[in-house]
């Protein structure tokens, strides 16, 4: 399988400014550290609860965020990866001079001005709320071809045909051309916020809790938008939600995120069927299921997440985690496979590795 | 109206008179609550589940304004037609009897006063005469064991103007005697006391640290938290009805486990009725007895959660259960769009909607019947048989 993006250690810290002068007392570790591989032609989800720093992952992937620090890959050859892999673990002069070259050209991280814009082109987003993400004033033809006059990717003459096909793709018709978002439903707004994304042609594109602001009968509806203009576009999704139900039947590989950290990832069905890491049990424990029938065994978590300013040390689970040892306050686990063939199934707790070699 | 209901709804009518039009926003419901049940009540947004629960407490806002029907809530044996009585009635009775939970607990919450003085404010409303009680009886004890003749005058003094507090709290006063500097301290005893109650409170609702959140205001408490200092205020008078919108939407999912799981015990601590507004059909199925399905105003099906989950009949509530994302199964939506309730469509109002849809539903708006026992349906598929 081809990888489209590869991030590696990705950080971004938001400053926390004080005193007199203003200067950085503190940081709110949004992103710590995150190592995800997202393959091309595949719907990546990402669960965690609201603060664990999902949005903030999803916007850093795309650089509309700078990031911290660490290296974001992206659409680059398998060569390439495994030898800046290779270069990260050594500190040799020579080795870091040849490491910054091939950063500046494959490490997205460090783009800057036009090859920056170029860049935006293939990478799109669409928001959680789509009254708040389109411009009140403007009309949606003028919405859906800004990309296009940004990216300066149509003639003058040619932008209303372009919108209106893709208008069109996302079940929307001519008459809804010279209309404002008030007067569309919310359903429908979403539609306009995704071909306002789709129209620069992308191959990478995140998806916010797109769903979340609209109702459930008309979910379902965007859910299968999603679906067909995958396939029609071959997109690659990064798909952030806070449903488990919806990433379940949309996503093909699930991360769990929580505190800024990934703490499992493996294939949805395998990840829904046997959750390996005691907050994801937790938390998908948590979903209420629509069947009065079905009263299953609740993991309920004390507490509630604690600050990103101050994480605690060791695993970031440890203070609200039923199995918590020693080692987990001292020693911060790392994403092991635990799969010994096929999809792999990687889980950073420390219960983890022993008990398999028990 | 059924004999073991603590609450019945007939026909209720709320339009709200805007500049586009006149928004027929509720057309004829009827609900009712047995003792001890959780009814939820769900719907999609705009259908007119809120606007249920607020027409109970008659608390439709402005331009809203309930135009007909019954609120019938039995109180001590007696039954009392809420819409019928004045706002001073209602007044005793809102936190009382029938309190609410509203979605997000930060608005409902002052932001400039502390935990304490918002649960304080519910006692003192509601439970004076307990609270005072207890302090006029620790005052006559401190009395006994005085000695000091200043300290017992002053003593003496306190005990008067609580005497009037229990007689008529609104005196004159009083009012003047909270307004002087020094006499103005009699009010401490009170505080105390009432600081003692809400810490009680905070212990019942399962807040971890209750001496900390008493002295805290809205914005130091977290979203779960200020939910819960939300349903204890609702429950600190014991209410006979609790009114609960969407209380965990703006939660997330492992904290919205943790406040269903309380509102369970609490309830069954407790034996109020709920009733439970949501759009999640998920928390329906785990916390409700019996359910009520809304579309554009009006109630299409009332059925047992069983029930309603294994056979649903009316073609919304399929379609709304269908809707429901399950990984094996292919997407199905509802097609088109909720009608603007200005100018709803005529007959049955999910007809352009439906499936099913015959002459007879553009025509005539069908009544809602008792199919099988306990389980209502208001559709012409299933007609009088």
């Amino acid at each position: 399988m081809d990888v489209l993006i590869e991030t590696i250690k990705l950080k971004k810290y938001y400053p926390i400014l004080g005193g007199v002068f203003r200067r950085r007392v503190a940081d709110v570790r949004a992103v710590d550290g995150v190592r995800i591989s997202i393959r091309k032609r595949e719907c990546f989800g990402l669960v965690g609860e609201s603060g664990c720093g999902k949005t903030t992952f999803g916007k850093t992937v795309i650089r509309l965020l700078k990031p911290t620090d660490g290296i974001i890959l992206f659409n680059a050859p398998d060569d390439i990866r495994e030898e800046i892999e290779k270069l990260l673990h050594s500190s040799n002069q020579h080795v870091k001079k040849k490491l910054e070259k091939l950063r500046k050209e494959y490490d997205i991280a460090t783009f800057k001005g036009r090859k920056l814009k170029a860049l935006r082109r293939t990478m799109q987003i669409v928001y959680q709320d789509p009254s708040t993400s389109l411009n009140p004033r403007m009309l949606v033809k003028d919405i859906v071809g800004e990309p296009l006059k940004v990216q300066g990717l149509a003639r003058r003459g040619e932008v209303r045909e372009k919108v209106l096909e893709t208008l069109q793709r996302v079940g929307l018709t001519d008459k809804h051309l010279y209309r404002y978002p008030h007067e569309f439903s919310g359903g429908q707004r979403q539609r306009i916020a995704i071909a306002r994304a789709i129209i620069t042609n992308p191959s990478f594109v995140v998806l916010d809790e797109p769903t979340s602001s609209v109702d459930v009968s008309v979910r379902a509806e965007l859910l299968k938008e999603f679906q067909r203009l995958q396939r029609e576009l071959e997109l690659t999704y990064l798909f952030i939600s806070h449903d488990l139900s919806v990433v379940e039947c949309i996503a093909d590989r699930v991360a769990v995120m929580y505190l800024g950290k990934i703490v499992e990832v493996a294939e949805t069905r395998d990840l829904f069927r046997n959750p390996m890491h005691p907050y994801t049990k937790a938390l998908f424990s948590a979903i209420p299921i629509p069947d009065p029938t079905i009263k299953k065994e609740r993991m309920l978590l004390r507490g509630e997440v604690p600050s990103p300013v101050n994480p605690p040390s060791g695993c970031r689970f440890h203070p609200r985690c039923p199995y918590a040892m020693d080692i987990c306050r001292k020693e911060e686990p790392q994403l092991i496979n635990i799969h010994e063939k096929g999809e792999p199934h990687l889980v950073a707790c420390h219960r983890f590795p022993e008990e398999i070699e028990n | 109206m059924k004999k073991d209901a603590i609450l019945s709804v007939d026909e209720l009518k709320v339009r709200f008179y805007t500049y586009e039009g006149i928004v027929k926003a509720i057309e004829g419901v009827n609900l009712f609550v047995r003792k001890g049940e959780t009814l939820g009540v769900a719907g999609e947004t705009g259908c007119g589940k809120s606007v249920t629960g607020l027409s109970i407490l008659n608390l439709v806002p402005s331009p809203g304004k309930i135009e007909d029907g019954k609120i019938i809530f039995s109180k001590d044996g007696k039954q009392i037609d809420l819409l019928q009585q004045d706002e001073q009635y209602l007044c005793a009775l809102r936190g009382k009897d029938i309190s609410m939970v509203f979605q997000e607990p930060r608005a409902a919450l002052n932001p400039v006063y502390t935990v304490e003085r918002q649960i304080g404010e519910v006692l003192i409303l509601h439970r004076k005469e307990e609270i005072v009680g207890r302090v006029i009886k620790q005052l006559r004890k401190d009395l006994e064991k005085e000695n000091n003749p200043i300290k017992r005058f002053i003593y003496k003094t306190e005990l008067g103007l609580y005497k009037k507090m229990m007689k008529n709290s609104r005196s004159l006063y009083l009012k003047a005697a909270s307004k002087i500097p020094i006499i103005r301290r009699y009010e401490h005893r009170l505080w105390k006391e009432i600081r003692k109650e809400v810490i009680k409170i905070l212990k019942e609702m399962e807040i971890a640290d209750p001496e900390r959140v008493v002295d805290a205001y809205p914005h130091e408490l977290s979203g779960g938290m200020a939910q819960r200092v939300v349903i204890a205020m609702a429950l600190a008078c014991n209410p006979v009805l609790l009114i609960a919108d969407e209380p965990t939407t703006s939660l997330d999912v492992t904290v919205q486990a943790q406040v269903l799981d309380l509102i369970r015990r609490l309830k069954e601590k407790f034996g109020s009725s709920i009733i439970y507004v949501t759009h999640d059909l998920g928390v329906i199925a785990e916390l409700c007895e019996r359910v009520a399905i809304m579309y554009a105003g009006s109630i299409c099906e009332v059925a047992d959660v069983y029930e309603l989950f294994k056979n649903p009949l009316h073609p919304y509530t399929r379609g709304l259960l269908e809707a429901i994302p399950h990984p094996d199964k292919p997407f199905k939506s509802i097609k088109g769009f909720v009608p603007n309730l200005i100018d709803p469509p005529s007959g049955c109002r999910f007809h352009p909607r439906c499936p099913y849809a015959m002459d007879i539903c553009k025509q005539i708006k069908p009544k809602i019947r008792e199919i099988k026992k306990d389980h209502f349906v208001a559709c012409h598929l299933f007609g009088e048989s």
